[in-house]
């Protein structure tokens, strides 16, 4: 595990051009958007590592691994009213904070992120969306 | 769920993956100005595996956002690589209005976060330990969409 190692878990992009996006059992996903919080969460989720984030834009070499995750959307920061026609959506959103704690596993490697209260948020939002067909 | 790095200091600041991607090229808002920039690591991409031919979603896959980011814009050559990745990355990439997630005819619950951090990884080999930063885009869709096969759905998706 040398400097400057690189590893990118990701499902890949779907065949019709869904990026890095599954399906997820109903239970993963507990969302109240009124008051801001949600959580994904899941557990021994196979996902392969791509090594890093241009690899993974090609149907590329990938090493199987297991990644389990906790995600959580709270502290309302503000709220925002979106109708985006350009971008072919609308939506009611509450920016707010998000944590994260994860670890993965995989043939020689294991990782374990520092708890959740040490994440830095960039952005988060949640809320109600709709687009394409429930946008027109 | 991205690990970048080794860590050289405190996770606040280091730049988060998609912002990379943006110094390499890609740019906020304008997604057709190709860079002149190219990636070292291109040499290698000889190396790996043929596209999937033929395959396929299930019926009832749902269906990518029309837009997108432009890998050219990266400097990389299309093909092999797609002309378009149906993905924004609002608030840190592109425009904060941009659309957050990654399925089209969809109405329901999303949630999107962007978060950095750090934490150990262990060689499994050695039991040798180094800390790295992290980089994550978490996003999740849960609600009504319609399917490639044009049926009305109900369903829970992860972006990972």
């Amino acid at each position: 595990m040398g400097t400057n190692q690189i590893h990118d878990y990701n499902p890949g992009i779907q065949p019709n051009g869904v990026f890095w996006t599954i399906p997820i059992g109903d239970g993963a996903i507990d969302v109240n958007p009124g008051k801001g919080r949600a959580r994904l969460a899941a557990q021994n989720m196979a996902i392969p590592d791509f090594h890093d984030f241009v690899n993974s834009l090609y149907p590329a070499t990938s090493v199987p691994a297991v990644v389990s995750f906790d995600v959580r959307w709270f502290d309302i920061q503000s709220r925002r009213n979106a109708n985006e026609p350009d971008y072919g959506y609308a939506g009611e959103f509450v920016v707010t904070k998000a944590s994260i704690e994860w670890s993965s596993h995989q043939d020689g490697f294991s990782f374990q992120s520092d708890p959740a209260s040490a994440s830095i948020t960039d952005y988060a939002i949640v809320g109600t969306e709709r687009n394409g067909v429930f946008f027109h | 769920m991205r690990i970048p790095a080794t860590m050289a200091g405190p996770p606040a600041g280091h730049t988060h993956f998609w912002e990379r991607a943006a110094a390499n090229g890609i740019t906020r808002g304008q997604f057709l100005t190709r860079s002149a920039g190219t990636l070292g690591a291109l040499a290698g991409f000889s190396l790996l595996a043929p596209a999937v031919a033929g395959a396929k979603n299930a019926p009832s896959s749902p269906k990518p956002i029309p837009g997108g980011l432009h890998p050219a814009d990266l400097g990389l050559p299309v093909p092999p690589f797609p002309e378009v990745i149906h993905v924004m990355a609002p608030g840190v990439l592109t425009p904060a209005n941009s659309e957050p997630i990654s399925i089209t005819d969809f109405n329901g619950h999303i949630g999107y976060s962007i978060i950095d951090g750090a934490g150990t990884g262990t060689n499994t080999a050695t039991g040798a330990k180094t800390r790295y930063t992290t980089n994550t885009d978490m996003r999740f869709m849960q609600g009504t969409y319609v399917g490639e096969d044009g049926r009305v759905r109900h369903g829970s998706f992860a972006f990972v």
